[in-house]
């Protein structure tokens, strides 16, 4: 007896079977006034034919909107937007919003628009109950021969979209009915895979979409289904402005998108949606903005003292006092909120040891209660802890975090530490958000590093930091972070948690907060799904979008207004931004990808599980002698381009092509890293496999990495062992084959491959003291392109490591190993890298020869 | 070893009829027990009593019941009434069935009824409800002779296998699905009544409606099964001898 679906599915012996289950709409028209009630209209449903039954309604919707479920017709009488299902007497009675006709028209047209929506149930065996559900088995033989998901662009993005049809059996007409009766375009599709032994809660889901079309006859119908990623096919911005939502809105703007807006964006077109407000309200978001910067008109700011800002709608309006004449209004916005961050107060301005100047926040004392301390909690408090100040001039500070509750808030963060040299103002800082743990310069230059450290509760992180020059550590906190924040949300917690200072005063200061917005596209993409396209959050795979707003960080600037656009060509920018791919999972989940050289393979494929011979192709497509890659923060014309060239790839390849990727990336520095990464990509050919396997394969997707296992293959381009990333898939489960089409790992990782090769050159050559820093900044800037990153971490690490001996050498060695830079570097490293004036000179000299064409990654 | 028993023309079946249960899960009506799908089930929402009565409409010979396709436990209860009147103060048949774990029969002394009741009193059911696939009520059909003893019967496995590049096998494995062979060929041969009742039989079920075939009802009453003819109608030869037929038919199992 097999008990779930792992052991079930690795017995090969197991009859198995898919189950389909249909969620579709019906339209609900020609109601009737109930007799004897005020506002109550009342429908006839009919039987679902053949199945002797009628459905179970899963909801009753007016207008998009579910109307609450009432017991009773009375009850449904006394509520506008209920509804009362008798299903005893095959009736449905609802109250309209409204509380009028249901079939109410205007200019020919339903006011309302009134769907029920229930489940159909299908199965590929003999027919079956689960959860009280029968399911018909009208799955025809080889109903899900040809479920894919494949592209033929290798360059990331969103990809084409999952597809396959499900043929059912219709001899005896059970659809000639339905067909009709239902609307099946949209319908939600879920099949799941299983079979006997097996219980309905362990059958794994191997497709979940929607339906497309329908087609069919007699004696069969085809539902052809697309995965999640048809939603992309839709118009975005999805709402468009009318007269209907606003009355007094200019007219040109009608059907125009109502825009949508991430990240720091400059210069985006406002819209007038009512004149008759001061000088005119204006819309520059379909949504909440965290913070509306700049208003401009003609391109001169107006001054905020004539503007009255609603970021909670994205609107605002100009006062009718301002002198001017509105014309073409911009404004500088930053987008959707995201997480926002508790900033302390600053030190320079608070002696934390000892004293109680500038300590806004209070005091609480530690007491011990049942036999644990604790923090005497005072009522109302908000802000910060920190525990009694503590001076260092330098040496390795050790600060230890028992992290007793990490909140599942999507924000938040706790400085457990700061630290004042002449210099820098550093803080260590854990961001719930990320889970990890931060080392910021607020003195402006932003984020200097971060430990990968997946925060558990209950469990003590020590700390490490090499202080190296005097400074003063004003305070830390040994004890607890505990945290409850939410964005958009006021900020009053609890900051105490478990302590050992039994009778010690504690000081909380005052803080800020920095309302955040969303900066990073796996945030953007997760945002734009679940809030635009109404997909459920649970359909969204955190994990790898956790992943991905890691290990792709860039900051990028979305702005979709105005003109419509497909809703692919948005996210694919934004995955161009990221060098990610947006993919759906066979379990129906949203998976955004970042291909990682740490990711290990998921499943092997073996000589004998591949059917047939496999094939190796090179596409000429593939090979591109330049990138241009565009970008910028501007909405609307983000046209700033960063291109890479190689003369060699045209002699080589007699390629003359230029590849254009389009990203919302904002900062130039990062646009330039990216247009290497692709550079780095395109400029040699890549090989694409393809093979057929019977290898139980149901779990994988596009960006898996699997191992295969051959004997042979032509070097270098054949299938030999080795991993490979999986780009397109298609599966046959009515003959249990699987169409793997690939491309070796290493390839799929040109755009990041100096990260090993840096990390582990640092981590052998810094010796010391150096070594924790060395390696914590290649972790970091090694998931770039190779280039000047690395002259860069070394340049960090000179700084840093400056007192140590071993520092000039091999530093100089750490970058000519990673980055291959050539004799012409290393010389005048050699020489730059004299006592005392090694770093600057040393950071100069890299920075002027480190820009030529002797440059290459150690791919 | 008697003959063969076919039951064909369930009475049940016809859409005049009207079903009542004790009690039924909303969506596995009771209704249900007469869709074609041996697996479209009713259920009951208990399995202390439930029963399931059938209102042919009028009286109806019968001398036959069946059920196809159930739940029940060995430890269940199952009695079979029919009545000309609907409360059944006086009853046709008041007979408890064996149980079985596949298809439940039994043959009865004709008898003319209206109202028929199923009644399953099942309390250490581990599923807490019973489920009903088919029902059958009618007159069963025997030929005068059986069949020849070269009959046969064999499973088709309907399991999809294919060979790898490197011969391993790799299967789709599907469900077994009963096959039988019968015939009447020299020298065991139908006589003209016993080929006008096949001819009665076919006429109704053709190739797309559901039977019982009883190969052995006394002494392998499992070797009874839900099925229906395999491929096309069978025809019938002469033998010649006058008003003597040869006959041979393909049944297979529905699942």
């Amino acid at each position: 007896m097999t008990t779930n679906f792992e052991n079930w599915q690795a017995e090969r012996e197991t009859e198995k079977h898919f189950l389909a289950e249909v969620t579709l709409d019906q339209h609900l028209i020609d109601w009737t006034k109930t007799s004897g009630q005020t506002n109550v209209y009342e429908l006839d449903i009919a039987e679902i034919p053949k199945l002797n039954h009628l459905p179970q309604f899963a909801s009753v919707k007016e207008n998009g909107t579910a109307y609450s479920s009432q017991t009773s017709i009375a009850n449904v009488d006394s509520n506008a937007g209920s509804y009362y299902y008798d299903q005893a007497n095959s009736k449905v009675y609802i109250h309209t919003s409204g509380s009028d006709d249901p079939d109410g028209k205007t200019d020919s047209k339903y006011d309302y628009t009134i769907l029920a929506r229930f489940t159909l149930y299908f199965t590929s065996g003999a027919g079956e109950v689960h959860s009280n559900n029968f399911y018909y088995p009208r799955m025809a033989q080889g109903a899900l021969s040809n479920l894919s998901v494949t592209t033929r662009d290798i360059y990331f993005g969103t990809q084409t979209t999952g597809k396959g049809d499900l043929r059912m059996k219709n001899e005896d007409g059970f659809f000639d009915a339905v067909l009709s009766r239902y609307v099946w375009r949209g319908a939600e599709v879920k099949i799941l895979l299983g079979g006997e032994d097996l219980a309905y809660a362990d059958y794994a889901t191997v497709f979940r979409g929607f339906v497309d079309r329908w087609q069919g006859g007699d004696t069969e119908v085809a539902l052809t289904v697309r995965d999640y990623r048809s939603l992309l096919r839709r118009k975005f911005p999805i709402n468009t402005f009318t007269f209907d939502d606003y009355p007094n809105m200019d007219p040109a703007i009608q059907g125009k998108g109502i825009p949508i807006g991430y990240g720091e964006i400059e210069g985006a077109e406002c819209f007038l949606i009512d004149d008759t407000v001061g000088d005119g309200k204006y819309k520059l978001a379909d949504h909440p903005v965290a913070v509306i910067s700049t208003i401009y008109n003609n391109g001169s700011s107006i001054s905020d003292s004539y503007i009255t800002k609603d970021t909670a709608n994205g609107e605002f309006t100009i006062s009718g006092s301002w002198s001017g004449t509105p014309d073409q209004i911009t404004a500088d916005f930053q987008g959707i909120p995201g997480s926002s961050v508790m900033m302390m107060d600053t030190f320079s301005d608070d002696t934390m040891t000892g004293q109680t100047t500038h300590n806004e926040g209070g005091t609480a004392t530690y007491t011990e209660e049942d036999g644990v301390s604790k923090i005497a909690t005072p009522d109302s408090v908000s802000g910060y802890v920190i525990y009694d100040g503590k001076e260092f001039a330098n040496g390795t500070i050790e600060v230890k975090v028992n992290v007793k509750s990490v909140i599942n808030g999507s924000s938040g963060a706790a400085i457990l530490w700061d630290w004042v040299s002449t210099t820098n103002h550093w803080k260590l800082e854990i961001r719930q958000d990320r889970g990890k743990i931060q080392l910021r310069d607020i003195g402006g230059s932003g984020l200097l590093g971060e430990e990968l450290v997946t925060l558990n509760t209950d469990t003590e992180y020590t700390l490490k930091l090499e202080v190296s020059s005097a400074g003063v550590i004003k305070g830390y906190l040994d004890d607890v972070l505990k945290i409850t924040y939410d964005a958009g949300s006021a900020f009053s917690l609890n900051p105490f948690g478990y302590g050992n200072y039994v009778g010690s005063t504690v000081w909380y200061d005052d803080y800020t907060v920095e309302v955040g917005f969303l900066t990073n596209g796996a945030d953007m993409v997760k945002d734009i799904f679940t809030r635009f396209f109404d997909v459920d959050s649970a359909d969204i795979d955190t994990a790898s979008f956790a992943n991905a707003a890691d290990n792709a960080w860039q900051k990028i600037a979305v702005w979709s207004g105005g003109t419509r656009e497909e809703a692919s060509k948005v996210l694919d920018r934004i995955a161009h931004s990221n060098l990610c791919r947006l993919v759906v999972g066979a379990d129906g989940k949203i998976y955004y990808r970042f291909w990682d050289d740490g990711d290990t393979a998921v499943a092997t494929v073996k000589e004998e599980d591949i059917l047939g011979s496999y094939q190796a192709t090179q596409e000429e497509e593939d090979i591109y002698d330049q990138i241009d890659l565009y970008w910028g923060k501007n909405a609307g014309s983000q046209e700033s381009v960063k291109s890479y060239s190689d003369p060699q790839v045209k002699e080589l390849y007699k390629r003359d092509e230029t590849l254009e990727i389009k990203t919302f990336l904002e900062v130039e520095d990062e646009a330039e890293d990216m247009a290497f990464r692709y550079y780095n990509l395109v400029r040699e050919p890549i090989t694409r496999y393809a093979l057929r396997t019977k290898l139980n394969a149901i779990d994988l997707k596009v960006g898996d990495l699997i191992s295969v296992e051959r004997r042979r293959g032509i070097s270098p381009t054949g299938l030999h062992n080795g991993n490979y990333r999986i780009f397109g898939i298609k599966k046959d489960f009515s003959r249990w084959e699987v169409e793997l089409e690939l491309v070796s790992a290493s390839d799929a990782l040109r755009t990041s491959l100096c990260s090993t090769g840096c990390q582990e050159t640092c981590e052998s050559d810094c010796q010391g003291w150096c070594l924790t820093h060395c390696e914590g900044n290649c972790e970091l800037v090694c998931q770039l392109a190779c280039q000047f990153q690395c002259q860069q971490n070394c340049q960090l690490s000179c700084e840093t490591c400056a007192e140590n001996p071993c520092q000039e050498v091999s530093c100089q060695l750490s970058c000519t190993t990673s980055c291959e830079l050539g004799t012409s570097c290393e010389t005048r490293c050699e020489i730059a890298c004299e006592p005392p004036a090694c770093i600057r000179l040393c950071e100069t000299t890299c920075e002027l020869v480190c820009q030529g064409d002797n440059q290459t990654s150690d791919v | 070893m008697g003959a063969a028993r076919f039951l064909y023309n369930n009475l049940a079946d016809y859409s005049t009829v009207g079903f009542t249960a004790s009690s039924e899960v909303s969506t596995l009506p009771v209704e249900n027990v007469k869709a074609v799908l041996r697996t479209q089930v009713w259920r009951s929402t208990g399995d202390t009593d439930e029963n399931i009565t059938i209102d042919l409409g009028g009286n109806y010979s019968v001398d036959s019941v069946a059920i196809v396709n159930h739940n029940l436990s060995d430890g269940a209860t199952i009695t079979y009434q029919s009545s000309t009147v609907s409360d059944f103060a006086t009853t046709v048949h008041s007979e408890t069935l064996t149980y079985r774990e596949g298809i439940i029969f039994k043959f009865l002394t004709a008898g003319s009824a209206r109202y028929h009741k199923f009644r399953f009193q099942d309390s250490s059911n581990p599923d807490g409800y019973i489920e009903v696939g088919r029902l059958y009520l009618g007159k069963y059909f025997e030929p005068s002779t059986n069949f020849h003893s070269n009959w046969e019967a064999g499973d088709v496995d309907l399991s999809v296998v294919s060979q790898a590049e490197g011969g391993q096998y790799f299967a789709d494995v599907k469900a077994k699905q009963k096959q039988i062979n019968l015939s009447w060929t020299h020298p065991i041969l139908l006589s003209l009544a016993d080929r006008e009742k096949f001819e009665d039989m076919l006429s109704h079920v053709g190739k797309h409606r559901d039977f019982l075939l009883f190969i052995d009802q006394e002494n392998k009453p499992e070797w009874t099964y839900y099925g229906r003819i395999s491929g096309e109608l069978p025809r019938f030869r002469n033998a010649h001898q006058a008003n003597w037929y040869e006959f041979q038919m393909e049944f297979k199992e529905a699942l």
